[in-house]
């Protein structure tokens, strides 16, 4: 054992924690190396002192002012009807938030349907405006990519004429 | 003896019991709060509280260990939160900033002339322990300030025997550790 893991054993020394081979060892340093000890010794005085073990006294108000807690924790409601509660409130809050989200959906689609309706009628407002019309069909989506496909068709034929 | 009368008395619902169980335990779990907690106020009133929570679970206790045995694990547990909500506190309210010079202060004294007494000697001493980490600390405090077996601390912590000794062997260490600088001023 050398000095440092001496130092580092002193209190497992005082307590008699060690095993007898190494406590020999720890004894025959001790022989040779006066500042453990002077440490040894110093630490078992503070270690083993009765007076530092002594155990603290409650006063003596200490049941009155118990009581005086438990009271007020009698009155408060019991852990079950605590849970309960805590229980509703989560409850409460999903299901506000449930009708939050529906709201919200609802709101969002007829506004979106409105504006696509105005913007539609705008549209064939201004057609019917610049190009003096009485009146017009929209033409769908598929057919226009028909007349474009036709309209290919030709180009690409009259090309190889 | 005490016990078992107790036991029965807890059993049959019995109003007196209560007031007996703190009347008989009460002493240890403020001695292991004061040591835990290292503050006088605080430690009545978290026997205070630990006592609330006793009564509150007394219905619930299943008599398969010690009743001493339950109620130190009521009373280390609830230091431990204690602890864990002083420690979150100030860091909230950054206080930690001028504990941490104390604790400079404190583990390396400047003077090398002052002479510690023992009494000052064994605040220095509880304050280190109280620096361990927390199952070297538990360990050491039911070992040496309330004096109870391996066995039963292993119970209260709830792990095997030698992991309880080589803790309080790990704690003995560091605590030796950290002593050192202060044995010359003894």
């Amino acid at each position: 054992m050398n000095h440092k893991t001496i130092q580092k054993n002193l209190i497992l020394y005082v307590d008699r924690n060690l095993s007898t081979s190494d406590s020999i060892k720890m004894q025959e340093h001790f022989s040779k190396c006066q500042s453990c000890m002077k440490d040894v010794e110093k630490l078992s005085t503070i270690w083993l002192n009765e007076n530092a073990l002594k155990r603290f006294t409650p006063s003596p108000s200490l049941w009155q002012k118990l009581e005086l807690r438990l009271n007020d924790v009698r009155k408060q409601p019991s852990i079950f009807i605590n849970k309960l509660i805590t229980a509703v409130r989560l409850t409460a809050i999903i299901v506000i938030l449930f009708i939050a989200v529906l709201i919200g959906r609802y709101l969002g689609t007829t506004s979106m349907n409105d504006t696509y309706d105005a913007v539609e009628k705008a549209e064939q407002e201004y057609i019917l405006k610049t190009y003096h019309l009485d009146s017009f069909e929209l033409i769908s989506q598929e057919s226009l990519g028909k007349i474009f496909t036709l309209t290919l068709n030709e180009s690409e034929s009259e090309i190889r004429k | 003896m005490q016990e078992q009368e107790l036991h029965q008395k807890i059993k049959a619902n019995d109003p007196s019991a209560f007031r007996e169980l703190f009347e008989i335990y009460h002493p240890m779990v403020l001695n292991l709060c004061r040591r835990m907690l290292d503050d006088k106020e605080e430690g009545e009133d978290a026997t205070q509280e630990i006592f609330i929570n006793i009564h509150k679970s007394l219905n619930n206790f299943r008599f398969e260990s010690k009743l001493s045995t339950w109620i130190y694990r009521i009373a280390v547990n609830h230091c431990l939160n204690k602890q864990l909500r002083k420690k979150y506190q100030k860091w909230l309210s950054l206080d930690f900033i001028s504990d941490s010079e104390l604790v400079r202060n404190t583990s390396c004294p400047e003077q090398p002339d002052t002479i510690l007494e023992k009494k000052e000697f064994e605040t220095i001493i509880q304050a280190n322990i109280n620096s361990l980490p927390k199952q070297q600390r538990i360990a050491l405090i039911l070992n040496r300030y309330e004096g109870l077996p391996y066995q039963e601390i292993a119970k209260i912590m709830q792990c095997s025997i030698s992991s309880v000794e080589s803790c309080l062997y790990r704690a003995k260490q560091n605590l030796c550790k950290r002593l050192k600088p202060y044995l010359k001023h003894l």
